[in-house]
């Protein structure tokens, strides 16, 4: 038994041995292995959500994404739904969009941006949209994450 | 957030109950040690106990929220005073050695006699007992449960706090888990110390804002 | 008491250099990536001091029977290039140490090993990270951090913490800096704090959703990035990292000589302690040859050597594996052991066993980096700038 023991102790540690050079070098292996498993993916909140639609417009276009009210359980009481405009060929230097953002045919809030300056105005139209959470160029595009009361609580 | 906010302070303190509690269920669980379902029954009766007088609790305090905190005066300011003089006590209650008897020690009598006719009760009564410990993180618990406003509230915050506080309890069937039962005062005093800190932070909070 | 050596002498010297020759190829083929970059001269330097260093440490690790003394070089090493090649790059790319809301937005931040302590959770429940890195691409994506992390854990356990990890360094060096402590006696039970931020970290992270450890309580901040500072809550939290820097991770273990940011405070350690039950490498002490001096309580720099532990024959789940206990006894009573194996015997198999992947991983981590460095070194002594 104490032999058998000692062998299965020796086989594990040359394993491990092995496992650490394995690790690294098919590293980029596993990894695109575990990358497809369904929890792999980062949460609403850091990613923005969903695209839900694009509108265009002359010489630019909005993507608005699902609005995020993400919890660790259910759904939270606030949130937020990012938006973003991508220029035809380069960002305008005022964007004005009005953005009805759960698509329900009511315009929500008015959103004025300079992108020169980064200055950025939110006229709220709906009780349930709440304050500018965040607004930022992003790569080519201007990025804002507007604040949200959920409806569904 | 209420109610996670009674998850996580019954995970900070909810070793301190499994140190304090837990030699309640020993004997029963030394006995029939070897017979882990069994266990696993006499641990679920005595949580069964804690839960009951964990929903009595809620039930009481979030009557006594809706009758007081009502009234505006009572809004904000006495929450927060509440809040730090509260976890002042959890500090102390970490940082000093309080003797600490599980309260359903003394329902052993009681229980013992029941238990002739009815053995099922000795883990349930120690369970029910043991749920009204008035410790300082009980005490917390009913302050923040209070401060929801609405029974419903009340009882979700102690549920949830009961569950913090059971998570500890899970391993027991085990019964050699208990060898590792200092260190796990000791953090279970730690995540006291640190959940006080919060609370403190939260009361001040509440008190200047 | 008689001592003997765990080392015989004959033949050790051709011994030590036959068991290095396999780790010349490990440390070409890591620090290299596969890939020699021999373009300009500084580079060939830069690999073949970083080379020559990492296999001396190996050889003399061998040769001596000395373990600790020379990690801690490596280690000590490792840290220092890793914030100076990580900041250097990070200027580079951004301009700043600090990130914008632009790298938050695009979720390019580097996932470093510690957010897995924060991200279980929410996988469990939200069935997504709650991290804003990228899965795949870039530099440290998501995926293959995580790799690495279960890769080390079940090879090493918490050996990551004395032979991998890019921090880890910081104090183990500055606990080296006095001869003696100024501050004596430590509670080993400090050691316990970390499992319990472990378990408020790991809570209020999934109730918020938010990393709170990197949020509001990394030191390390301070020598990797940080949040630009824009409003007065980044100003607190760039003071709470800074102030955490240098009371965790310099005056502390200056003062104790005790690794007092790794052994008593950082969640990941905790965790990684966990990982010492799954896999085969441990330290345990001969108790017929120990004569109770308590040299290893007071030498170990975690806290993990404390009175039960020696009466037990074996440290406690937090031990790092960093042979400093195994170095200064002067009994021999203590090594490293495999499971499963009978105790007190075949130390020299049992410890060469060990250092193989110990050492892989230590010169993975630092080789690539140690090797830039020097070729940033260069450059900022020939040219004034690292840029
Ligand atoms: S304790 Fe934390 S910082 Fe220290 S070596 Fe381990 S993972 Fe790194
Ligand atoms: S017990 Fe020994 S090997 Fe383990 S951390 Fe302490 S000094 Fe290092």
């Amino acid at each position: 038994m104490k032999k058998t023991l000692s062998i299965i102790g020796y086989i594990w540690a040359v394993l491990c041995l092995l496992l650490i050079p394995i690790t690294f070098m098919g590293n980029n292996a596993f990894a695109s292995m575990l990358a497809k498993l369904p929890f792999m993916k980062v949460n609403p909140i850091y990613s923005g959500g969903e695209v839900d639609r694009t509108v265009n417009h002359a010489g630019f276009k909005t993507t608005i994404n699902k609005p995020v009210f993400e919890a660790l359980i259910g759904e939270s009481s606030k949130g937020f739904v990012q938006v973003k405009w991508t220029g035809d060929k380069m960002l305008p230097p005022i964007i004005n969009d009005t953005i009805d953002y759960d698509n329900n045919g009511i315009r929500d809030f008015i959103i004025h941006i300079d992108t020169h300056t980064g200055k950025t105005e939110l006229t709220p139209l709906d009780s349930h949209v709440l304050s500018l959470n965040i607004s930022s160029k992003v790569k080519d595009s201007w990025l804002a994450r507007i604040n949200l009361l959920n409806p569904a609580k | 957030m209420h109610s996670s906010e009674g998850f996580l302070l019954g995970l900070s303190t909810g070793a301190v109950c499994l140190a304090t509690c837990g030699p309640v269920l020993i004997p029963y669980l030394l006995a029939e040690s070897n017979a882990v379902v069994k266990n696993f029954l006499e641990v679920g009766l005595f949580l069964s106990g804690r839960l009951v007088a964990y929903v009595l609790t809620g039930v009481i305090t979030g009557i006594a929220g809706t009758l007081f905190l009502q009234n505006h005066v009572f809004q904000g300011f006495v929450p927060g005073i509440i809040d730090v003089i509260l976890s002042l006590s959890l500090l102390a209650y970490a940082f000093f050695r309080f003797r600490h008897v599980c309260p359903g020690e003394t329902s052993n009598q009681l229980a013992g006699r029941l238990g002739l006719h009815w053995p099922e009760a000795i883990p349930l009564l120690g369970g029910f007992a043991s749920g009204l410990n008035f410790c300082p993180p009980f005490i917390l618990a009913i302050a923040q449960a209070s401060a929801s406003g609405n029974i419903a509230g009340s009882v979700i915050y102690f549920v949830a706090f009961f569950a913090g506080t059971s998570l500890y309890f899970i391993p027991l069937p085990f019964i050699g888990f208990f060898r590792r039962k200092q260190s796990l005062t000791i953090i279970g005093k730690f995540a006291a110390i640190i959940a006080g800190l919060y609370f403190l932070y939260k009361g001040i909070f509440i008190i200047f804002h | 008491m008689k001592t003997t050596s765990l080392y015989s002498t004959s033949g050790k010297l051709w011994k030590s250099i036959a068991l290095t020759l396999p780790m010349f190829l490990l440390t070409f083929v890591f620090i290299t990536g596969g890939k020699p970059d021999f373009s300009s001269s500084s580079a060939i330097f830069s690999f073949v001091v970083t080379f020559i260093f990492f296999n001396t440490l190996f050889f003399l690790m061998l040769y001596t029977g000395k373990t600790d003394r020379f990690r801690a070089i490596g280690f000590i090493a490792m840290a220092l290039f890793f914030a100076l090649v990580f900041i250097v790059n990070l200027v580079k790319m951004r301009g700043s140490m600090s990130f914008s809301n632009e790298n938050l937005l695009s979720c390019e931040i580097p996932f470093c090993h510690i957010v897995t302590t924060m991200i279980i959770i929410p996988i469990v429940l939200t069935k997504s990270i709650i991290f804003p890195g990228s899965i795949l691409t870039g530099f440290a994506s998501i995926a293959s951090m995580l790799v690495i992390v279960i890769g080390i854990s079940l090879a090493l356990g918490r050996g990551f913490c004395s032979w991998g990890c890019f921090y880890g360094g910081w104090d183990d060096g500055t606990s080296r800096i006095l001869r003696r402590p100024v501050i004596k006696n430590v509670n080993p039970n400090w050691r316990w704090f970390s499992f319990a931020f472990l378990l408020i970290i790991a809570l209020s992270a999934a109730i918020t959703l938010t990393p709170t450890y990197c949020s509001w309580f990394c030191p390390f901040k301070t020598v990797t990035e940080y949040e630009k500072i824009t409003n007065f809550d980044t100003l607190m939290k760039t003071i709470v990292f800074v102030s955490l820097f240098l009371s965790l991770v310099i005056i502390l273990p200056v003062l104790t000589r005790k690794r007092i940011q790794c052994g008593t405070f950082c969640p990941m350690g905790a965790l990684m302690s966990f990982t010492n039950k799954i896999n085969p490498f441990e330290v345990t002490i001969d108790k017929e040859k120990c004569n109770d001096c308590k040299k290893c309580i007071r030498t170990c720099p975690t806290f993990s050597m404390v009175e039960p532990g020696l009466s037990k024959g074996r440290p406690e789940i937090t031990c790092m594996k960093c042979g400093k206990c195994i170095d200064e006894c002067s009994q021999n009573a203590i090594s490293y052991h495999i499971r499963g194996t009978p105790s007190g015997k075949a130390f020299t198999a049992a410890r060469t066993l060990f250092l193989y992947p110990a050492f892989t991983l230590l010169v993975v981590f630092a080789g690539g980096n140690i090797q830039y460095g020097i070729v940033l070194l260069i450059r900022f002594f020939s040219t004034g700038s690292f840029m």
